[in-house]
């Protein structure tokens, strides 16, 4: 467990730089320093009077997952929602400003709720069972080899394995750079090409 | 008979449970697997995880994209007012079925967590099924002048206005979480 500072309720009053024993708490990006913070210490956490620093767990306790019944209510409207999400956002393409404006926030509204379907089922971290499972199914490979043709979805599959390698040694990932085309999703992760290899655009974003 | 038809339901279930199963028994599973990441991005965030967060985010954002071609090239050509038909329908329905069958299991378990996220997603269903109505009713009038939408990124709320609310009305998040679109002004 360690220390970090959420930056919105910080007044100032530096409390925290008196009472750390190792100076984790005086740093210039305006967060604590893992490295040196003091595994579980908190004496800053206690001494902070505005409440703005609070400890972070490495490991989440897993939520369980719910009944069967609670299970198919969650994922039958996490359906319906996400459903909703995807045609609102793909109408913003092509839609006038102020309609683009409405569909847009209508997939937002539906993301949210989405994703709230997801977290009552039982999956809102990934340390689980049920990811790693995830994972050696090769359903997201396949989901992604299936859009681009020629393609096995290696890139997906070198993604997932250095976050399941981070999930398993209990740490960050190691840092990848990787190219995405925001024209059809396509991942580059071997230098910045010229143009999308699948769809021959120039808009790659770097990650 | 009874047995055999239990016997498959719970195997329904079972895969209904995993993610993969969430995934592979969706209409659109690319829009599902956006969403599964997009959930662990935000985890990781809280645990301080940057770089575990921008590799969910990276397979967020490329599974969007790739459902969204995927809505394109199968989806059938509808008008801007049939589209926002089928929306006004699909909360309808939602308020008149899901949201009510969906409450009294949830009660019936005594799952708070999942009772709260219906309660909230019936609030929110409303409040999108209105703003449909007022957008039919005013057209482009539905935002006049420095007016933009704000989405609570908490529980979903929509709210039109010059600014987003001080506190959210059904979730009671600050308006800081807040995200406002706002219509690029010519």
């Amino acid at each position: 467990m360690f220390a970090a500072r959420n930056i919105t309720l910080c007044t100032k009053d530096c409390v925290c730089l008196f009472i750390c024993p190792t100076g984790a708490t005086d740093t210039e990006n305006g967060q604590i320093d893992a490295e040196k913070c003091i595994d579980g210490c908190r004496l800053c956490v206690d001494a902070c009077p505005s409440h703005a620093i609070y400890l972070v767990h490495e490991r989440y306790p897993e939520r369980g997952f719910p009944s069967d019944d609670v299970m198919e209510v969650m994922t039958s409207l996490l359906e319906r929602k996400a459903g909703f999400y995807i045609r609102a956002l793909t109408a913003a393409d092509e839609a006038s400003p102020i309609k683009d404006t409405l569909y847009r926030s209508l997939a937002l509204s539906n993301k949210v709720l989405a994703e709230d379907c997801i977290r009552e089922t039982g999956h809102m971290i990934p340390e689980t069972e049920k990811f790693r499972d995830l994972v050696s199914s090769q359903a997201l490979e396949n989901l992604y080899s299936n859009s681009f043709k020629g393609d096995e979805g290696e890139s997906v599959g070198v993604i997932l394995n250095s976050i399941l390698d981070a999930l398993v040694e209990n740490r960050d990932a190691v840092s990848v750079a990787a190219f995405l085309c925001e024209e059809c999703g396509y991942i580059v992760l071997d230098g910045k090409p010229e143009k999308c290899p699948q769809c021959a655009s120039t808009s790659l974003q770097s990650i | 008979m009874y047995s055999i038809l239990y016997d498959s339901k719970e195997e329904v279930m079972h895969m209904k449970g995993s993610l993969e199963g969430m995934i592979k028994t969706d209409k659109n599973p690319l829009t599902i697997a956006s969403l599964v990441c997009s959930n662990f991005e935000q985890a990781s965030q809280k645990q301080k995880r940057e770089n575990l967060s921008k590799l969910f985010a990276l397979l967020a954002r490329s599974f969007e994209i790739q459902a969204k071609e995927k809505v394109k090239d199968s989806g059938k050509a509808v008008s801007e007012e049939e589209l926002i038909t089928d929306f006004q329908k699909s909360i309808e329905q939602d308020l008149q079925t899901a949201y009510t069958e969906g409450e009294s299991r949830v009660r019936k378990e005594g799952n708070r967590g999942a009772l709260r996220a219906l309660t909230w997603g019936s609030k929110v269903s409303a409040i999108q099924k209105s703003v449909l109505k007022r957008y039919l009713k005013f057209g482009d009038e539905l935002l006049k002048g420095d007016q933009a939408i704000h989405v609570c990124q908490a529980c979903g709320f929509i709210g039109i206005g010059e600014a987003p609310p001080d506190i959210c009305p059904v979730c009671k998040a600050p308006s800081s979480r807040f995200t406002t679109l706002a219509p690029k002004r010519r």
